[in-house]
């Protein structure tokens, strides 16, 4: 009888042991699998803060009219002129003709370098050189206007300055007959 | 006038895109979602230059597309205060004139910061339309639209979006609807120095 007793409490703790064992891995199980959630939401959440639109560089570098109408060109916006094959939009095709109608049609990347080179001696702001590359002043009006303080830091260069940009910046192609005289001219003298 | 500008941004890539070479669809994406829309201070997103890094391509559980984080450049058109720009006359009003860059039409010239002294005529040629006339020296010059106008850049700003009024009756959202379309990004130009306004008055 006794033996019985002992073994009935050794077997009903035991037993309780084990369902306690068993219920503790249970809920273990369960939390885990909560947590493998958790841990997934909050992967997600962290990724759902950078879903907007980060800026990482606002200037990285300004672009000439002429290298605009370059990177357009070279996806095929001028030799189309379906402009349906071309992978150049409808959008970016209105930026193209206006560039068209831009002294920077004729412009090369040689071009541009000399000029910028030739600058040099007048010390000018980097956004002047930009303007004037995009503008192409034929007067010494039109300079006035691009050039702050025209009178105070250029007095007497000016005219040499203007001669300069006739020199190596080609004029558009509409104001190519007035010029082309005068440039003639000028390419007698300078050789 | 054109900046670059860099920028990340976490893109879903829709699962009928999946046939197609990875950087085609991403620049694909990317044209949708950026090309001729304004962009707070970095302005009018032109084109997009490159595509610098592609990472990712995660799915998420309960999602059929395909997540990337992509860096690229955009070539952004942003005027800077001080800038010459030559454009077209678009239309001409008692506040001002408006200018148009083709790809751009909100450019606004208000009437102080046109060319002075000046006065303002009705247009014989469009049935109420007000004409500008610039007087200098004794000499009256007309603003018309047969060449480019050079006007320098005055101020840029971007108005904010306008929120929708719910609780309004029809009839005001009827006249809201008649009047100009939001602008997200307005340029300001100035006519009165040497050298701005028509070509034609200084060539």
């Amino acid at each position: 009888m006794l033996i019985l007793a002992i073994s009935y409490d050794l077997i009903s703790h035991i037993l309780l042991a084990f369902v306690k064992s068993g219920t503790l891995i249970f809920v273990g199980w369960i939390y885990s699998f909560y947590l493998k959630k958790l841990i997934a939401l909050g992967f997600l959440l962290e990724h759902f803060k950078k879903r907007v639109c980060l800026l990482l560089e606002h200037n990285a570098g300004a672009l000439t009219n002429f290298e605009v109408l370059d990177l357009l060109k070279s996806r095929g916006a001028g030799k189309d002129p379906t402009r349906v094959i071309a992978s150049v939009s409808a959008s970016e095709f209105k930026v193209f003709d206006y560039l068209e109608q831009t002294p920077a049609c004729n412009q090369t990347r040689d071009i541009i370098h000399k000029f910028v080179d030739e600058c040099k001696k007048f010390d000018l702001a980097k956004a002047e050189i930009l303007n004037v590359v995009n503008m192409r002043p034929s007067s010494a009006v039109e300079v006035y206007t691009i050039i702050e303080e025209c009178d105070t830091r250029m007095e007497e260069k000016i005219d040499d300055f203007v001669e300069m940009i006739l020199q190596v910046l080609p004029a558009h192609p509409s104001q190519a007959e007035p010029n082309e005289e005068s440039g003639e001219g000028k390419e007698e003298t300078v050789q | 006038m054109f900046f670059l500008s860099e920028i990340e941004h976490t893109l879903r890539l829709p699962p009928y895109l999946l046939n197609r070479p990875l950087n085609e669809a991403i620049k694909g994406e990317l044209d949708s979602l950026f090309l001729d829309k304004v962009i707070e201070k970095l302005g009018l997103c032109v084109s997009v230059y490159d595509i610098r890094s592609i990472d990712g391509g995660f799915i998420f559980p309960g999602d059929g597309a395909s997540t990337y984080t992509v860096r690229f450049r955009l070539v952004m058109f942003r005027p800077f205060v001080g800038e010459v720009i030559s454009a077209r006359l678009k239309e001409s009003s008692k506040d001002g004139l408006r200018l148009s860059l083709g790809f751009f039409d909100d450019i606004y010239v208000p009437v102080p910061l046109l060319a002075s002294p000046n006065h303002s005529e009705p247009d014989p040629e469009h049935k109420n339309g007000i004409r500008w006339v610039w007087e200098y020296e004794g000499e009256n010059y007309p603003i018309d639209g047969t060449d480019e106008i050079r006007f320098r850049v005055h101020n840029v700003s971007y108005p904010p979006v306008p929120l929708e009024q719910g609780k309004d009756s029809d009839e005001k959202e009827s006249e809201q609807k008649d009047s100009k379309p939001f602008a997200p990004m307005v340029v300001t130009g100035s006519l009165d120095a040497d050298g701005l306004g028509p070509i034609s008055w200084w060539v």
